[in-house]
C-alpha cells in the first residue's frame, strides 16, 4: 500500500473514531483498489455502532438516575413517618439518609438497602433479625428506632449521631494513644458481651462500623452482616472474596464455617482492631488472598516490635484474642479488654 | 469534630467519582483494600454492559451477568499485583480479557448443562448475542484474533472506542495522550492496522 492510499484510509478511520457518517459506497467507487480494506473498516464501524446500541447513553447517567429513583422511592415509601432530607453516605449495600421524625421531634439516620443488592433477603427474615437487634440496649451500641419493608425497600432508622468513624480517626492519626486504644476496646467489648449474651453476633466488626461520639465508641450494624453475607455467598464464589474487608475476619469466618462462627469471632476482630489502633495498620494487610491465608496460618505480628514503648504483655493479649481456634481465645470480649488494661498498666 | 453520618459500608464513597483510576490502582497495589470499592463502582456498569452485548440471549439474565462481571472484577482486583496495569486503558483491556474468557466459559457451560440436553430444541443454540447478531459470530472471532496481533497502544485504543464507547477525549486520558486530537490520530492508525491484519488473514 502506498503512502497516499494509507493516508486516505487514515482519514476514513479517524472519521469513524469521531463517529462521523462515512459514505462507504462513494468511497468504494472512488478507490476500488482499497475495497477490501474499506470493507474491514466498515465492519469495525458497525461493531462500534452495535456496542453503542447495546449500551445507549453513558453508564454514569444510568447509575445516577437509579440512585435518584431510589431516593424518590424512599421519600414516597416513608412519607407518613419521615421527611427525608439528604443522603448522608452511600455504601456497597445501602444508602444512609438524614431524615426528620416529626412525630418525635428528632433527627434520624435511615439506612435503606439497595433493592438490587438486597433482593435475595426475605423481608420477614430481615425484620425478624432487626427485631432481635432492636432489643439490644447499651450505651456503646447504636440503638435502633424503627424498621420496615415498605414497597420492596428494607430499611431501619437509628439516631443521627454527630461524630466520625474510627476509620476516619485512624486515617488522621494512624496510631492512637495507648489509653484511648484500650478504652475504645473496652467499650466495644462491653457492647459485644451484651450482644453475645442476647444471642447476637456482630460478624462485621471493623473501624467503619465504630462511631466515635463525644470521645466514646459506639458499635453499629449488629447482625446485619449475616443477612447480606449469606445472600451474597452465591454471587461471590471464591472463598475470601467478599465485598467486605477480610482484615478483621476470623479463621472460622474465612472458612465460612457457620457452626463455628460465634462470639469468639467478634473477639478475634476486636483483637485485630486493638492491634490496628496501636500500630496504625491491621495485623495482616495486602492482597485479599494473602490476608485470608494469614488469618488461617500466620501468627499475628508483635505490636510492641512496631511501636516501641508498648508493653510486650499486650502482644500476648492480642495473640490470645487472635488464636486460630475459637476455644483458645478469652472466655469473653470483656476478658480480653480486662487483660489489655492490665497489660497496658504494666501489671 | 467534623460532622459525619452513621457508619456505612464504604468509608469514602464521596471519592468514588473524583480520584483517578491510576491513583486507585496504585492504592490497591499498595494493599489499600478501601480503594477496591470505588474501582468496582466505576467499572462495574461499564463491564456489565460490555458483557451484556456478548452473552447469548438465554444466558443474559441480568442477575447472572451482574454476578459474572462482579466476580471477575473482584478476582482481577485481588490479583492486581501480578499484572500491574498502570494506566486506565491497560486496566480496562486487562479486565475485558478476563471477562471475555469468563463469557466463553459461560457459553460452554450453558451448552453442557445436562438439564438442557433433554430439551433438544433448546440445546442446539443458546441464541446469538447482540453483537453476534450485528456483525456475525465468525466476524467477532476474526476481530478477536486480529486484535491480539496489534501493539498494546493500538489494541487499547480500539477496545476503548469500539467496545466501551470512549470518546477521543476519554481515550486521550486513559492512554496518557496529550490531546483528543492525538488520540484520534492513534485510533485512526489502529483501525487501519487492524483492517490490514484482518485483510491479510483472509
Amino acid at each position: 500500500m502506498n503512502p497516499n492510499e494509507l493516508d486516505h484510509l487514515y482519514r476514513i478511520a479517524e472519521a469513524i473514531g469521531d463517529g462521523q457518517v462515512v459514505d462507504w459506497e462513494g468511497e468504494a467507487r472512488a478507490r476500488p483498489e482499497l475495497t477490501s480494506y474499506l470493507d474491514e473498516l466498515r465492519m469495525l464501524e458497525t461493531m462500534g455502532a452495535a456496542t453503542a446500541a447495546v449500551s445507549p447513553g453513558t453508564d454514569h447517567v444510568a447509575e445516577v438516575s437509579t440512585m435518584g429513583k431510589l431516593e424518590e422511592r424512599v421519600r414516597t415509601a416513608l412519607a407518613e413517618r419521615y421527611r427525608i432530607q439528604r443522603v448522608l453516605g452511600r455504601g456497597a449495600m445501602a444508602v444512609v439518609f438524614l431524615a426528620e421524625d416529626p412525630r418525635h421531634g428528632r433527627v434520624v439516620a435511615i439506612k435503606v438497602f439497595d433493592p438490587r443488592k438486597a433482593s435475595s433477603v426475605e423481608p420477614e427474615r430481615f425484620l425478624r433479625e432487626i427485631a432481635i437487634v432492636a432489643r439490644l440496649q447499651h450505651p456503646h451500641i447504636v440503638p435502633l428506632f424503627d424498621s420496615g419493608s415498605e414497597k420492596g425497600l428494607l430499611w431501619f432508622a437509628m439516631p443521627y449521631v454527630e461524630g466520625e468513624t474510627l476509620r476516619v480517626l485512624l486515617a488522621r492519626h494512624r496510631q492512637l494513644p495507648l489509653d484511648d486504644a484500650v478504652r475504645f476496646a473496652t467499650e466495644l467489648a462491653e457492647a459485644l458481651d451484651v450482644a453475645h449474651r442476647a444471642g447476637v453476633v456482630h460478624r462485621d466488626l471493623k473501624p467503619e462500623n465504630v462511631l466515635l461520639s463525644s470521645g466514646h465508641a459506639l458499635l453499629a450494624d449488629f447482625g446485619i452482616a449475616r443477612l447480606f453475607r449469606e445472600s451474597q455467598t452465591a454471587t461471590l464464589t471464591s472463598p475470601g472474596t467478599s465485598l467486605g474487608t477480610p482484615n478483621y475476619m476470623s479463621p472460622e469466618q474465612v472458612l465460612a464455617d457457620p457452626a463455628a462462627i460465634g462470639p469468639p469471632s467478634d473477639q478475634y476482630a476486636l483483637a485485630c482492631l486493638l492491634y490496628e489502633m496501636l500500630v496504625g495498620e491491621p495485623p495482616f494487610a495486602g492482597r485479599t488472598s494473602d490476608v485470608v491465608q494469614h488469618h488461617l496460618t500466620t501468627k499475628p505480628p508483635r505490636a510492641s516490635a512496631l511501636r516501641p514503648g508498648l508493653h510486650p504483655a499486650l502482644d500476648a493479649v492480642i495473640a490470645k484474642g487472635m488464636a486460630k481456634s475459637p476455644a483458645d481465645r478469652y472466655a469473653s470480649a470483656g476478658e480480653l479488654a480486662a487483660a489489655a488494661r492490665a497489660a497496658a498498666a504494666g501489671r | 469534630m467534623p460532622r459525619s453520618g452513621p457508619p456505612h459500608d464504604d468509608s469514602h464513597p464521596q471519592f468514588a467519582g473524583s480520584e483517578s483510576t491510576a491513583s486507585l490502582l496504585a492504592r490497591v497495589r499498595g494493599g489499600d483494600l478501601d480503594a477496591r470499592e470505588p474501582l468496582l463502582k466505576r467499572y462495574l456498569p461499564l463491564l456489565r454492559r460490555w458483557a451484556h452485548g456478548r452473552l447469548p440471549a438465554r444466558a443474559r439474565d441480568m442477575a447472572d451477568t451482574d454476578d459474572l462481571v462482579q466476580n471477575t472484577l473482584l478476582r482481577a482486583l485481588g490479583r492486581l499485583e501480578e499484572f500491574e496495569p498502570r494506566r486506565e486503558g491497560a486496566f480496562l483491556s486487562y479486565l475485558r480479557q478476563i471477562l471475555l474468557n469468563q463469557v466463553r466459559d459461560e457459553i460452554r457451560r450453558a451448552h453442557r448443562r445436562p438439564e438442557r440436553e433433554s430439551l433438544k430444541d433448546q440445546v442446539c443454540d443458546e441464541g446469538p448475542s447482540p453483537l453476534d447478531q450485528a456483525i456475525g459470530r465468525e466476524t467477532m472471532q476474526r476481530y478477536e484474533r486480529g486484535l491480539a496481533q496489534l501493539s498494546q497502544d493500538h489494541r487499547e485504543a480500539i477496545i476503548l472506542r469500539l467496545e466501551f464507547g470512549y470518546s477521543c477525549e476519554e481515550i486521550a486520558e486513559a492512554l496518557g495522550r496529550s490531546s483528543a486530537n492525538a488520540a484520534r490520530q492513534l485510533l485512526g492508525r489502529a483501525l487501519v492496522r487492524l483492517a490490514q491484519v484482518l485483510h491479510e488473514s483472509e
